[in-house]
């Protein structure tokens, strides 16, 4: 059992000149409050949260310059037309560009909210891991509690068989003792008979 | 010196408990002054029927005077009372009729104590629970040293014992946890106390081969002597070792020595071996890793101090306080409160040889420092100095 030179499992950090009870219990205790971490599958890998600070990326803005605003002039003015203009005068193309920059800005719109939510919801995982944790432990002092009052018990219904087994051994020996009694007293009545026979 | 002492039973069929310890002190004792011990003729601590003669005889030198027990303990009337007290309000007549009932109810015993009040310098009361203690500490608690021997039970709550604690002269602690419960149910501090204990002497001739070849144990094993018992915490250590060794693979076994009130499990490497000579337990002890403790209630665990004399550690229950205080304060052994505990407790004692003889060094050291009996009778001796010095 074991090994002479004392190359046991180097988990615990022990001074063996100076032992430290409690100090190896705290360590025993640190193992085991450890334990279900290790075991647990699947913990979140450790993604770094985007800056609560950081800004959202801005939406394209519409064409900019001279431009833009002519074309928004001649649109109001020719209102009626203003469908037959625009075929007109803006190409299809860059309709179609336009509309594509501004579901790419959509998206990563989404995807900047996706990872600050990304952030929350480890946080959220982590906090109730804590709280996790402390059920666990909660759990196991029940469990304790739980034996314990089971071993209270279990005395007491020991306590209650014990003592009706000595009432019922008592109650025994007493009838026992009143039948020898009466043993005892037939005897003499038989004794005096027959000493009243031989003698009398 | 004229010293009495005053226990509820007292004869050599007795083994154990604070009637042993009782005499242990006595005969001790007397090297140092006239003793004689004040006791009942009881020898059944259930019922405390009258068994040894009455009036005066010497035992092992020591001159014992007995008292009848008028009225015998009918344990289920008693069990009731105590069930009354326990679980209701109750008046302080209540605990005093409880009191009586729990016994030994010997008034001759009281009578005798107040009437020769005067023939000793002082009383030494064993057991504050029993009838004696209590009547014949409020008889003289002038002269009177009270010798606990208190677990953390229920009854140690009454209202009665609260104000007993606060009575006699001096107490003598059987351990710090001890103490500490005392002191803190009846805040009795400013009354003289020491821990004291009770000394052991190892006899010498016994042989760990011979043990070993005597009862066939092939093998490393682990010990536990004394009553096996569920009160004693066995029914746990058999679930806790049998998980164990479905999970680890080891080959060590678990020797209990001891009357048995349970059924042993049927386990190849569980090994019953009933009640032995103190040689033979002496040298199971010795041939041993360990020794296992797993009893839920101590005041004062003599095998453990056994153990530590022989220098082997101990793996006792951490749900007893005065076990876990003396692992602690001898840094000789480890101790556990659920099973995840007692694994790696007892995995780290079975792995590490260097560890159980750096522990049953510490064992042996705290030893011969607080329990050899030179020890224990000079804070005897001390002890009643200083309340001379008081007086």
């Amino acid at each position: 059992m074991g090994d002479k030179n004392g190359n046991e499992k180097k988990e615990f950090a022990i001074d063996y000149d100076n032992i430290d009870v409690e100090d190896i219990m705290g360590q025993i205790r640190k193992k085991i409050a450890s334990q279900p971490e290790v075991s647990e599958p699947g913990d979140p890998l450790p993604v770094e949260p985007p800056s609560a600070s950081a800004p959202l990326p801005h939406p394209p803005g519409s064409p900019s310059g001279g431009k833009a605003k002519i074309k928004s002039i001649l649109l109001k003015i020719f209102k009626p037309v203003s469908p037959v203009i625009k075929f007109l005068v803006l190409p299809v193309h860059q309709e179609v560009m336009d509309t594509a920059q501004n579901l790419h800005a959509t998206n990563e719109r989404i995807d900047s909210v996706e990872r600050r939510m990304d952030g929350n919801f480890n946080q959220i995982l982590q906090k109730l891991g804590e709280v996790d944790r402390a059920t666990i432990a909660r759990l196991e002092e029940l469990n304790r509690i739980r034996e314990y009052t089971q071993l209270l018990y279990n005395i007491s219904h020991n306590m209650v068989v014990e003592l009706t087994k000595l009432k019922i051994e008592h109650e025994n020996l007493k009838l026992k003792a009143r039948i020898m009694e009466k043993d005892f007293e037939f005897l003499g009545k038989r004794e005096k008979a027959l000493e009243g026979k031989v003698f009398g | 010196m004229r010293i009495a002492f005053v226990v509820q039973r007292y004869g050599l069929e007795i083994d154990g408990g604070a009637e042993l310890h009782c005499r242990w002190i006595a005969e001790h004792m007397k090297k140092y002054c006239d003793v004689e011990v004040l006791t009942t003729r009881a020898y059944d601590y259930i019922t405390w029927q009258n068994h040894y003669p009455e009036g005066k005889e010497e035992v092992n030198g020591i001159s014992v005077r007995r008292f009848p027990v008028i009225r015998p303990r009918d344990p289920e009337r008693f069990g009731r009372i105590q069930n009354h007290i326990l679980e209701n309000e109750h008046r302080v007549e209540d605990e005093l009729r409880w009191l009586e009932e729990e016994g030994p109810f010997s008034p001759a015993l009281i009578d005798h104590i107040r009437e020769h009040a005067s023939d000793f310098d002082y009383f030494i009361f064993f057991s504050y629970r029993y009838y004696h203690s209590y009547w014949g500490i409020s008889a003289l608690p002038h002269k009177s040293i009270l010798v606990p021997t208190a677990e953390r039970d229920a009854v140690i709550h009454l209202s009665l014992f609260r104000d007993l604690f606060r009575k006699p002269r001096a107490f003598v602690y059987n351990s710090e946890e001890e103490k500490n419960m005392i002191q803190a149910l009846s805040q009795n501090q400013d009354i003289p106390g020491d821990v004291v204990g009770v000394g052991t002497e190892i006899p010498d001739g016994f042989s760990p081969t011979d043990f070993i070849r005597k009862y066939g144990i092939k093998g490393d094993y682990v010990i536990y002597i004394g009553r096996i018992d569920e009160n004693k915490g066995c029914v746990q250590l058999f679930r806790y070792f049998q998980r164990f060794k479905q999970e680890e693979s080891t080959e060590v076994k678990l020797v209990l020595i001891g009357n048995s009130k349970l059924i042993i499990p049927d386990h190849p490497d569980i090994i019953y071996l009933g009640f032995l000579p103190e040689d033979d337990k002496f040298s199971g002890l010795m041939g041993s890793l360990m020794l296992m403790m797993p009893s839920f209630y101590e005041s004062l665990s003599m095998v453990t101090l056994e153990a530590w004399a022989m220098g082997k550690p101990v793996l006792a229950n951490g749900r007893c306080e005065v076990l876990k205080g003396q692992c602690v304060r001898s840094h000789a052994g480890l101790y556990y409160e659920n099973y995840g505990e007692f694994k790696e407790a007892f995995n780290l004692l079975l792995g590490s040889e260097r560890l159980r003889d750096a522990m049953g060094t510490n064992g042996e050291r705290y030893f011969k420092n607080r329990y050899t009996w030179d020890v224990i009778e000079g804070k005897y001796l001390a002890l009643f100095d200083r309340l001379a010095e008081e007086r």
